[in-house]
């Protein structure tokens, strides 16, 4: 098993293994070499069978959605744009559960490779810091994992039934209301599944930061020409570590790209959805649920927020690197060594051509400043729906005080 | 031209001399100069012609512009003078930057020449796949709507004279696109092969320095080949160059084209369907939406290999516990340097760079004046009544 050899993944594991409950990801112990070869592909078997069943609820789900909408639209006779609105939100379920399965059934082998490189970059890592005593034993990364995914997971699976299920009204059954529940709460953990991933690269981010933190205070203080030249040799294997986490950064990239997408769509229209339904009862003296609303669209918010937060704090950890060269060449004990100038001008040139990039197939970025722009949007679309909407229904009333 | 094609190729160049979009001979033409001449000559003659069409339509008493309401009437007419535009861009362009194309193509077959075995149509098949792929997926869906079209609705006479003048200018403006997805191809090509051999680079002295074997001498052979794909680099952004030197003005007219007549027909479609109109023609901008996608996707294709050659680059160990090669690291950062010097930047014209965030921007601002025109509706149908 992969987790054998990863303390990295062996942690993150259990909120692995609650994301394949949902069906987003596939269970991780199906990777790696087991000796029931046997008993694995039941179980395997029994696992497709089991996503199949998940797929056929969501599009129950959303078919019934797509048919209760229609009549509140009717009723309510408010159809110049509501009604195609509301219409593509609930299609969207069915359209990111067949993303993710087909994302789980095509990419099964890239994810498989990606745990793979994971556990061999720990392994590595841990081989070149024993020179500098090994990496001190830390649960920060258990701290991180938790305080950000666990405790948010905790949040809004609690929070997010008790907001949403009064807002369904009359037109949607109760069990279909609960099987409603739980595929929102299903598309929304994709982004806690991201959330692991890029956990994971900061922690080796992290890692290797403090590696060359220690490689520089070594410089500091070192003059001989021999101890000069092996501290030269981990430096380049530093540099060839920090390429090969810009390489699993793309696969992870493009593992994601897909569902990713269609999460930052689905939660944007969500938003003004409700903003919009919001005013349609403001303005039709039936205060339902307004402030239920909007605090569903703060966790949607906050949904997208987190991935965006957390690799912008990559990122950052990420450009920290050519502060700590060019510090290793200002403090160095002999700075004209020529295999050190040769190999700060490598890493440098390095640093230069491979940006940590956290991107949905190059569509946008996954970053703060996207999440900005994302927030713009939102609000410039729900002011234009909310001034026509204004228009209209003052136009109504006044046709009815004329008549 | 010299060197030597495959028949995927050969048949698709042949394609475009026949459309008037490729105004160079083939290896293997007899008379080279000649044939040039009477290309250039076929392609100023579509180009005439096709515009002496598009004047009569717009200009003509017959029912090419939809004569019901002026709404219609200015719509047809949109659409046929971003056609016309195109396709004076695409010919114009065609006649006037026959050298760049030429040097494009010399480079492609120096830099090809080394694979001098019949290549088998089987590995060409999947050579270009991507781009065979698009183009004959773009045909098929093409025709496919048009013949379930009619079966739906009524071939009025306006129907059958616009579609019947106007579908040439579409299958026009969709070859010449893929026109454009055929040359990124030839270009990524070239960058992943480079890729490649990077990392077997890579490979060669990462093994020599865990193991110590290796021979002497493997210092001055490593850069002689750091050196060959250098050159192999230059030659490639040569490529890029003269490929954005034979094609600017006319990427951005045949983006500009499609993306108009995408944005005219989605507010007509919603027009018709509020006015309650059948009007069903508005499928066929389903292939229309396939095509900036499609040359995007090639386009980024080529603009995210880079960042991999230097990873490759920078893969290669130069320093071990016991010897070190500084001609080698120097030479690393030379080919690193002019990695950064000569991005591999797809831009039409400087406008705009050719990734998939233009794709974003584009939907946004489409989404944006769908809302503003679906929101408006209502009160020119009030105000009119």
């Amino acid at each position: 098993m992969v987790a054998q050899k990863s303390r990295l993944l062996a942690r993150a594991f259990p909120y692995l293994d609650i994301f394949s409950v949902f069906a987003l990801t596939p269970p991780p112990q199906s990777f790696g070499h087991t000796p029931h070869r046997r008993l694995r592909w039941y179980l395997m078997t029994g696992y497709v069978f089991y996503a199949t069943a998940i797929l056929a609820t969501v599009f129950i789900v959303s078919y019934f959605n797509i048919i209760a909408i229609d009549e509140e639209v009717l009723e309510y006779n408010v159809s110049d744009f509501t009604r195609v609105m509301g219409n593509i939100q609930k299609s969207l379920y069915s359209i990111m559960a067949i993303a993710n399965h087909l994302n789980m059934l095509i990419n099964y082998r890239r994810l498989g490779g990606i745990y793979k490189d994971i556990a061999d970059l720990e392994m590595d890592m841990d081989e070149a810091s024993q020179c500098f005593g090994g990496q001190r034993q830390r649960f920060s990364f258990r701290f991180r994992m938790a305080l950000c995914v666990g405790v948010w997971m905790i949040l809004m699976v609690g929070s997010m039934p008790r907001l949403t299920m009064t807002a369904m009204g009359p037109f949607v059954s109760t069990l279909l209301k609960i099987l409603t529940e739980f595929v929102m709460i299903m598309q929304q953990l994709k982004s806690l599944e991201y959330c692991v991933f890029v956990l994971i690269i900061y922690e080796l981010v992290l890692r290797l930061r403090r590696t060359l933190s220690q490689l520089q205070e070594e410089f500091q203080d070192c003059e001989q020409q021999d101890m000069l030249q092996a501290l030269c040799v981990a430096l380049k294997r530093n540099q060839l570590l920090l390429g090969r986490i810009w390489r699993l950064e793309g696969d992870v990239g493009s593992y994601f790209t897909p569902t990713m997408l269609l999460l930052f769509l689905y939660n944007g229209l969500t938003i003004l959805h409700m903003v919009n339904w919001a005013y349609i009862n403001k303005f039709l003296y039936d205060s339902c649920c307004q402030y239920e609303r909007f605090l569903v669209c703060s966790t949607l918010l906050v949904n997208l927020l987190l991935p965006c937060l957390l690799s912008q704090r990559c990122i950052n950890a990420y450009n920290c690197f050519p502060r700590i060269l060019h510090k290793i060449r200002c403090t160095s004990a002999d700075p004209n060594f020529a295999m050190l100038t040769r190999g700060l001008r490598e890493y440098s040139l390095q640093m230069e051509h491979l940006k940590l990039r956290f991107t949905c197939g190059g569509l946008f970025d996954i970053n703060l400043k996207y999440f900005g722009g994302l927030l713009v949007t939102i609000f410039g679309y729900i002011i234009i729906l909310i001034q026509f909407k204004v228009q209209a229904i003052a136009a109504n009333r006044y046709k009815k005080v004329v008549n | 031209m010299s060197g030597h094609l495959g028949r995927v190729l050969q048949f698709h160049l042949r394609l475009y001399q026949v459309l008037g979009f490729h105004g160079l001979p083939l290896p293997g033409d007899g008379n080279p100069a000649r044939t040039r001449r009477r290309l250039m000559a076929w392609s100023l003659f579509l180009l005439i012609s096709l515009s002496a069409l598009v004047l009569a339509c717009l200009f003509s008493g017959e029912e090419f512009l939809y004569r019901g309401d002026m709404f219609g009437c200015a719509n047809d007419a949109l659409k046929y003078v971003f056609a016309e535009l195109g396709v004076l861009a695409i010919y114009l362009e065609t006649l006037s930057s026959q050298r760049h194309l030429a040097n494009f193509w010399w480079l492609h077959f120096k830099l090809g020449g080394q694979k001098t075995g019949l290549v088998s149509l089987r590995s060409e098949f999947q050579q270009f796949c991507r781009y065979l792929i698009f183009l004959y997926a773009m045909m098929a869906a093409e025709v496919a709507i048009h013949l379930g079209l009619w079966q739906f609705q009524a071939l009025t006479q306006h129907m059958l004279l616009f579609w019947s003048t106007y579908e040439p200018l579409v299958w026009l403006t969709y070859l010449r696109n893929l026109q454009f997805v055929l040359h990124l191809e030839l270009l990524r090509e070239q960058l992943t092969g480079l890729e490649r051999e990077m990392g077997l680079l890579a490979e060669y002295s990462r093994f020599a320095s865990e193991t110590g074997r290796s021979f002497p001498g493997f210092e001055s052979f490593l850069r002689r080949r750091l050196v060959q794909k250098q050159r192999i680099y230059s030659h490639v952004y040569d490529m890029l160059k003269c490929f954005q030197g034979a094609f600017n003005f006319s990427i951005l007219a045949v983006l500009l084209t499609i993306n108009i007549r995408i944005a005219v027909d989605c507010y007509f479609m919603y027009y018709s369907i509020y006015n309650n109109v059948i009007n069903n023609d508005y499928y066929l901008i389903v292939p229309a939406l396939l095509e900036i996608p499609a040359f995007i996707y090639a386009s980024q294709s080529c603009m995210v290999v880079v960042p991999r050659i230097a990873h490759q680059l920078h893969n290669i160990v130069t320093d071990s516990g016991c010897c070190s090669c500084p001609d080698l690291s120097l030479q690393i950062q030379n080919f690193s340097l002019q990695l950064l010097h000569q991005p591999i930047r797809i831009d039409c014209l400087g406008l705009t760079i050719l990734d998939c965030s233009l794709l974003t921007r584009m939907a946004c601002s489409v989404g944006t004046y769908m809302i503003y025109s679906i929101q408006f509706i209502p009160k020119f149908s009030n105000t009119y009544m």
